[in-house]
């Protein structure tokens, strides 16, 4: 299987289509990733970039009337695009979690709880009554839900916010599965909270070894947490990379863009106007020739509309798609980002 | 420091909430004890200036914006902007410190109306303060689409038809249009991507430079705060429990919760990653 063979996930070519009144729509496009064990991988991308779609595609969750129309998903060794229904199940049961924006709507505002998360292990792991409610007790203590012996008698909308994406977890994590896949997780979350659920996944990588494929458009939160994040835009990975590596040496134009749009607690006081993409996001029915940045682009030239879009390797295990490359020249690669010398 | 005299000023401002009592308390025939989602609350805002309003869910930070220009009416403490005072005006008197004090909201699509043209919604804002110029409706709404940098062309479309940072623009021109002195703008980037909000924020410091118009920016981002505020209050369950300038507050927190605010905000935990 070659190199990639130690990746518990392989994407490849990647497109995701949808049928709408206006024609077909191309919402991925040519996407791929590959995520380690214990390794937790970021996406981001603005709204419509296609990182929602790209995540959900894992699990073959693409929402009607979107469809995958080309392209490979590997997980161990396993053919996700071909499998039977049955298997469909059982890669959703066992071996990949999915954690969402909005715990509310994923739990049954009618049953307890504990019962909830019993049923599960039930359903999905052949437990007993018994031993599925003591193991759902362990699966909240784990969490770091407080009393789970009280907690799991409590209905959903007597949690916060954060206590129903712990409880989320502890679903998503109930049967041992070796990818979590959590789309916007924090999101909604306040600050605080936000901190502490971010802990507990990486906790969860260091006991148990669970890679992650974490879907936000927040670059606070995949710096603090990633090993390795791929931007989306326009439906393409533009660029990606280790963390450290896209941080401080970002290539392409619309990475060093949207980190500069990023608010710092740095600038506190000494307010000024930040350089900002002027333009919105291209909507997913227009189709562009060339480069998808370029009509926002402050380095386009006329070569770009003839780029592919295909990555290429800019240093280890780093890739961008723009070929232009105006940071390189400029700053001999090296030089580090410095939004907040100005 | 500041010699001038404040041109908003709020002293001891407390709103209770009621709460339906619990089943336990009806049998026993207990009163239920009302929240206080904003509790003795004072501050003043000088011309020209952005103060920052920063508080996690449920703090009380929307609250005290709306208690501010009434949409909900406090139950103690003063309001008083520019030596009127707030809480004792009604009829027209309400009406022209309305037109003063301006509302920015988190949804320009909820607060937009669907069946208005953007043209509509602007000149109809002029019209009922009898703003000058709104008698001719198209430059009205030239120069109101002007000062938020949109283009007049999009003039004749609805809100549906806009995409969020070009509503949010629309909904701030609207608010701009009768020529207020403050705005509040509660939550008003939250909802925006970061090239988007990024967009947004410079726009508001063009607004505070061009029209001197005093900004209370309400977020719970302290980061989005940072980028614009001059000073900046931090609310939790109804207090204010810091106010001062941005960079003193956010170097050398004095108060707790703002020291676990600050450390929660996600930081990068990379090595060899310069200071941003």
């Amino acid at each position: 299987m070659g190199p990639g063979s130690k990746s518990v996930l392989t994407i490849e070519g990647l497109r995701v289509e949808f049928d709408s009144p206006h024609g077909r729509v191309v919402a991925v496009r040519d996407a791929g990733l590959s995520i380690r064990p214990g390794e937790i991988v970021g996406l981001i991308g603005e709204s419509g970039s296609g990182k929602t779609l790209t995540c959900r595609s894992v699990i073959r969750l693409v929402p009607w009337p979107g469809q995958i129309s080309a392209g490979e998903i590997e997980f161990d060794g396993r053919d996700v695009l071909g499998m039977t229904a049955k298997e469909l199940r059982d890669l959703r049961a066992h071996d990949v979690g999915m954690i969402y924006q909005d715990p509310f709507s994923s739990l049954n505002p009618v049953f307890r709880i504990g019962d909830q998360v019993a049923e599960t292990l039930r359903v999905n792991l052949g437990m007993g009554r018994t031993e599925g409610r003591t193991r759902a007790l362990e699966l909240l203590r784990d969490v770091g839900i407080p009393d789970p012996e009280r907690r799991a008698l409590s209905y959903p909308h007597e949690f916060s916010g954060g206590m129903r994406q712990r409880v989320m977890i502890a679903l998503a994590t109930a049967s041992q599965p070796r990818l979590l896949l959590a789309d916007e997780p924090t999101t909604a979350l306040d600050v605080t909270t936000q901190a502490q659920i971010l802990a507990l996944l990486m906790r969860l990588r260091e006991e148990r070894d669970i890679a992650v494929l974490l879907v936000s458009h927040d670059f606070g939160v995949i710096a603090q947490v990633c090993d390795r994040v791929a931007v989306m835009y326009g439906g393409h990975i533009v660029e990606s990379g280790p963390i450290a590596g896209l941080y401080n040496d970002a290539q392409h134009p619309y990475t060093r863009a949207l980190l500069d749009s990023v608010p710092q607690l740095e600038s506190a006081g000494r307010v000024t106007r930040k350089s900002v993409i002027p333009g919105t996001p291209p909507e997913p029915t227009e189709s562009l020739t060339g480069c998808v940045f370029k009509p926002r682009c402050r380095h386009a030239q006329a070569s770009c509309d003839l780029v592919s879009m295909a990555l290429e390797p800019v240093s280890p295990g780093h890739v961008t798609a723009c070929p232009v490359r105006p940071f390189a020249a400029a700053e001999g690669g090296q030089a580090k980002r410095a939004g907040a010398e100005a | 420091m500041n010699q001038t005299a404040p041109l908003l000023s709020v002293q001891g401002l407390c709103k209770d909430f009621g709460v339906r009592r619990t089943l336990a308390e009806r049998i026993a025939r207990e009163q239920a004890s009302p929240v206080r989602a904003v509790d003795d609350v004072s501050f003043t805002l000088q011309r020209g200036e952005i103060l920052g309003l920063v508080g996690e869910s449920g703090s009380g930070k929307t609250t005290l914006a709306r208690c501010i220009i009434r949409l909900v009416e406090p139950d103690a403490g003063t309001i008083n902007l520019d030596g009127v005072d707030v809480r004792a005006a009604s009829g027209n008197q309400l009406r022209e410190l309305r037109r003063r004090m301006q509302m920015v909201f988190q949804d320009p699509y909820s607060s937009l109306n669907p069946r208005m043209t953007v043209s509509a919604a602007l000149h109809e804002a002029g019209r009922v303060h009898n703003r000058p110029g709104s008698e001719n409706g198209e430059q009205f709404v030239r120069e109101a689409l002007e000062r938020v940098h949109l283009s007049a062309g999009i003039a004749k479309r609805h809100a549906r038809e806009l995409s969020g940072g070009q509503r949010q623009r629309v909904a701030v021109a609207r608010a701009l249009a009768v020529g207020p002195e403050v705005l509040v703008a509660d939550e008003a980037v939250s909802a925006l991507d970061v090239s988007i909000q990024a967009q947004l924020l410079n726009l508001f410091l063009d607004l505070r430079d061009e029209l001197g118009v005093a900004i209370l920016f309400v977020a719970h981002q302290l980061a989005v705060i940072a980028e614009v505020a001059d000073r900046v209050a931090i609310m939790n369950r109804g207090r204010l429990v810091e106010i001062g300038q941005a960079a003193a507050v956010f170097a050398n927190p004095q108060d707790a919760y703002t020291k676990s605010l600050l450390a929660a905000h996600p930081q990068p935990r990379l090595s060899g990653v310069a200071a941003r």
